[in-house]
Parts: C-alpha cells; sequence; structure tokens
C-alpha cells in the first residue's frame, strides 16, 4: 500500500527541489512543538507501544526536517505529518504471514442502542480498543485509523492510498465490525485468543470489493 | 431489521460520524432507501453516534510529559528555539488525564515535567531555606551542598529555551566537570540578576532520556564540598540533585540536576566502559563534548 502523498523514502510527489534545505532549524522545531502530541496519538494508535510510538514519532519528525521544502500548505501540515508517519510505520513494520481471515465481525445493523449510548456516556474500554487495533493487519488498521483519526472519508482513503474504492469500503467494513464486536462482545478475549490467526489478518485472504 | 445486503452495510460503514457528511450521496441505493425506510435511518444515525465515540476515544492517549524535549534533543539541528519550559506548560495542559492504557499510565507516572519537579523541590528546598535561616545563620555565605540545592528550582526556572547556544564552543572558564561520563549538547548563561555567582547551565540529556542538567558555578566564596558526586545529596525521587567542586579548582563549582530518582542519578554519573568524551556517530545528535 503505497501513499501518495510520501513515498517510503519520505519524498512528497510533485514538490519542487530543496531549495531552503539546511535553514529550517527554526520551523522545524516549531513544526515539533505545534504537532507533536496529534502525531505521538497517532504512532500509538497504530504500533500500540509507548516505545514503538515515540521512535515512530522521532522518525517522523527526522524525515520531516530532511523534507520540509516540500511541505507548500502549512494548513494541511498535520496530513503531510500523518502521510511521513505513515509511510515510516510501513516501512519498519514486522512482516506478517497472509493468513485466512476469521470472521469475528458485528455488523452495523447489529449495534445495540444501548451500548451505543453507553459508550457516548461514558466511553468505551480504551484497553480493549488498543487490543482491538493491535489485533489487525496493516492494511485494515490504517484505513480505520484514516478514518476515524484523520477524519477522512472513504474516497480521501483510496486517493491517499491509491487503492480502489471499493476496496476501502470493504476493509473499513470489516475493520469497523471488528471493532464493534471486540468492544461489545464480552466474549471477545476469548474468541481472539481461540483463533489461531489474527482476525482481518490479510486483505488478500477473504477480501472482497478489489 | 438486518441489512442483507452487504454492500448496503459497507455503505453504512463509508459514512463518517458527522451528520453534516455528504457520503451518502455517493450511494444512491442507500440514499433511496434511506428515504423510505425508517429503521435504516435509525441504523445510520446509531452507527454514525457510536463512531463519533470512538472517534473521540481514539485522540485520547496521553502524550509523555517530556516527549517534547527530547524530540528536539534528538533532531539534527539540536533542541529547540522555542520554549522547552513552554511546552512543558502546554502539554501539562492539554494531555488528557485519562490513559489509554496501562502501559500509557506506567510511563505517564514516571515522566514528570520539569515544572511538576521543581514545585516539588522547591517545596522542599523553601523548608531548607527556613531551617539555615534559623540553625545555620552562618552558610548562608558559603557554598554549601544546601545553598546550592536551595538554588537550583530557581536556576531550573532561569533557563531560557531561546538562548541556548548550539554548535558552539562552550565557556573555557566554566567546564563540564571531568568526573562526569555524559557529554554536553549546548550550554547557556543564567541570567546574573537571579545568580549570586556566574552560573553557567549546560545541557547533558542523552538522546532519548530524561533531562539532565549540569550548573557549572564560579564563585569566591569558601566552598565545603566533596570533590566527587558520589550520590545525589537531594532526592525528591522525581528529581535527584549532587553537588561537588572540582578537585583542582576550588571555585568551580558543579550541581547536577535530573530527573528521575537516585537510582538514576548514580547510573548516570557512572563511569562508562566506553569513551566518555567522544560523541555517538549519531546524526540524531549533535555534540560538542566536553572541554
Amino acid at each position: 500500500m503505497v501513499d501518495p502523498a510520501v513515498r517510503a523514502d519520505g519524498d512528497a510527489e510533485g514538490f519542487g527541489p530543496p531549495a531552503e534545505a539546511g535553514s529550517n532549524g527554526g520551523a522545524i522545531h516549531r513544526l515539533v512543538l505545534d504537532h507533536y502530541q496529534a502525531v505521538y496519538r497517532y504512532a500509538f494508535r497504530l504500533t500500540g507501544s509507548v516505545c514503538d510510538a515515540e521512535d515512530l514519532t522521532q522518525n517522523t519528525f527526522l524525515i520531516a526536517q530532511q523534507k520540509l521544502y516540500q511541505l507548500r500548505e502549512p494548513e494541511k501540515t498535520d496530513r503531510w505529518l500523518f502521510a511521513i508517519l505513515r509511510s515510516c510505520y510501513l516501512k519498519n513494520r514486522r512482516r506478517h504471514r497472509p493468513v485466512a481471515a476469521v470472521n469475528l465481525e458485528l455488523n452495523v445493523d447489529e449495534l445495540p442502542e444501548e451500548s451505543v449510548r453507553q459508550a457516548e456516556q461514558s466511553g468505551v474500554d480504551e484497553e480493549r480498543l488498543q487490543r482491538a487495533l493491535n489485533e489487525l493487519a496493516d492494511e485494515f488498521k490504517l484505513i480505520l485509523l484514516m478514518f476515524y483519526f484523520e477524519d477522512l472519508s472513504y474516497k480521501e482513503i483510496a486517493a491517499r492510498l491509491q487503492v480502489k474504492m471499493g476496496t476501502v469500503m470493504s476493509r473499513l467494513s470489516r475493520a469497523k465490525g471488528w471493532l464493534r464486536k471486540s468492544l461489545l462482545s464480552l466474549e471477545s478475549d476469548s474468541l481472539a485468543r481461540r483463533s489461531v490467526s489474527r482476525p482481518l489478518a490479510s486483505p488478500r485472504a477473504g477480501n472482497s470489493g478489489e | 431489521m438486518s441489512v442483507d445486503d452487504p454492500r448496503l452495510r459497507e455503505q453504512l460503514d463509508a459514512c463518517r460520524p458527522d451528520p453534516q457528511d455528504r457520503s451518502v450521496e455517493d450511494f444512491p441505493e442507500l440514499a433511496a432507501e434511506l428515504q423510505t425506510n425508517a429503521t435504516l435511518r435509525d441504523t445510520l444515525a446509531r452507527s454514525r453516534r457510536w463512531d463519533a465515540a470512538l472517534q473521540e476515544v481514539m485522540q485520547r492517549v496521553p502524550v509523555p510529559q517530556d516527549l517534547a524535549m527530547r524530540l528536539l534533543s534528538g533532531l539534527p539541528d539540536g533542541p529547540a528555539d522555542a520554549g522547552l519550559l513552554n511546552v512543558v506548560a502546554d502539554v501539562a495542559v492539554s494531555s488528557p488525564a485519562i490513559p489509554a492504557s496501562g502501559e500509557a499510565t506506567l510511563s505517564q507516572t514516571r515522566r514528570r515535567t520539569w515544572l511538576m519537579t521543581a514545585g516539588a523541590a522547591l517545596a522542599v528546598t523553601a523548608a531548607v531555606v527556613l531551617v539555615l535561616a534559623y540553625v545555620l545563620p552562618d552558610n548562608r555565605t558559603a557554598v554549601t551542598q544546601r545553598s546550592l540545592e536551595r538554588e537550583v528550582p530557581r536556576w531550573m526556572a532561569s533557563v531560557d529555551p531561546q538562548r541556548w547556544r548550539l554548535a558552539a564552543s562552550p565557556p573555557q572558564a566554566f567546564p563540564v566537570s571531568p568526573v562526569l561520563p555524559l557529554a554536553a549538547h549546548r550550554w547557556q548563561a543564567l541570567p546574573q540578576t537571579i545568580t549570586q555567582d556566574p552560573v553557567v547551565c549546560y545541557d547533558l540529556t542523552p538522546r532519548g532520556q530524561r533531562p539532565v542538567l549540569l550548573f557549572v558555578m564560579r564563585t569566591p566564596r569558601r566552598v565545603d564540598l566533596p570533590t566527587r558526586p558520589a550520590r545525589p545529596t537531594l532526592d525528591t525521587q522525581m528529581l535527584s540533585v549532587g553537588v561537588w567542586r572540582d578537585q583542582n579548582r576550588k571555585d568551580l563549582v558543579y550541581t547536577l540536576a535530573v530527573e528521575g530518582n537516585a537510582q538514576r542519578f548514580e547510573h548516570l554519573i557512572r563511569p562508562q566502559i566506553a569513551s566518555v568524551s567522544v560523541p555517538r556517530p549519531s546524526v540524531r545528535t549533535q555534540s560538542f563534548g566536553k572541554t
């Protein structure tokens, strides 16, 4: 999965030469101070670990410093940093072998009103949320975080990841279904442990819409 | 009512939490069904409420309170031209109180801000000041362990993030103590308005770790201090302070402030097996070593 905003080495498309590279000390410091919290939070949700999130945040800003000349729309700085972050994450992630997906999803129409009300009033179990995210394959997790964390539409996600809109919709729906199931089912932990493979471990297995 | 058509479910899930989101217009089939089907409208509304709750929780991740300082220290250009103390204050205000996980909770507990540390240390040292004022009045003129500990909170508060000197020669008259196995990244002279004698502050924070500051003072006053920082003389668990004087120059006084407990202090000052003054070959850290 490629993010067209930032390639694997952090290069953005369609931007000019590094005319101002090397003279960006103050700018990068401002960038860190303004955005490190959002970047760290995103990194934590992606990695599920404080240490990994800090490393990912550090790498993101190191690349941002090198590529600062590529930033032409300051109002979209956070999106630019998130794209770098995703790129760093994908570059360094551990590879998992594709395995068959397990149907452990709760459909959108099965969402109980009582659970929704409870989530609105007292939130959801954050540890369980992070566990559920950790168990998702990256291809699902990235789309889910782009939807929830960046508040992107399925079209924007498809454009940024350069995948078909149908693929995004399918993965998004399945990932949301997994999240609903994980958060609402009292037995989700044991179910997850019982399954030999990670749920939604690979978009190549049992995935539609591509 | 169950939504039997998987395409319809995917379309519902593609709708964003914001009720103003226009994604529904992309799906004529869903839009038409929503016109006539009240249950489906309820399903969409419920899904959006659920998504909005999740969206809010997703953002609720506590940020380590010294992260900004460590990030800035890790950049090749060195630390900030913008306020570290302000950063700490910003984080203290904006970080959510509810932790995301047990791991994060532990981290948050471990990583106190300098401001909190300074506040706690200030309270401790204020008590010390009162005791000294009544019990040991003669010691006020000499440089002692207690007089230096009393100064630390004021010195820390007066460190100006705008005034760090990067990639410049450190002042020869205020060298980093040779007994420390730590390299300095940057330095600044403290305003003389707040110090009785001239003081230079060095940032010795190892990459990716909690802050370590060394204050070097030159004084004509009598100095009653050991020549090595064997162990911290002040340990609040959040801040450890050790004081000593130079072995050869009695007018050179060192005060090391370490965020953390005595164990971290002792670990930091323990001589390293590797070279102590050659900066590590890392692109992340610039160091001018010790003088």
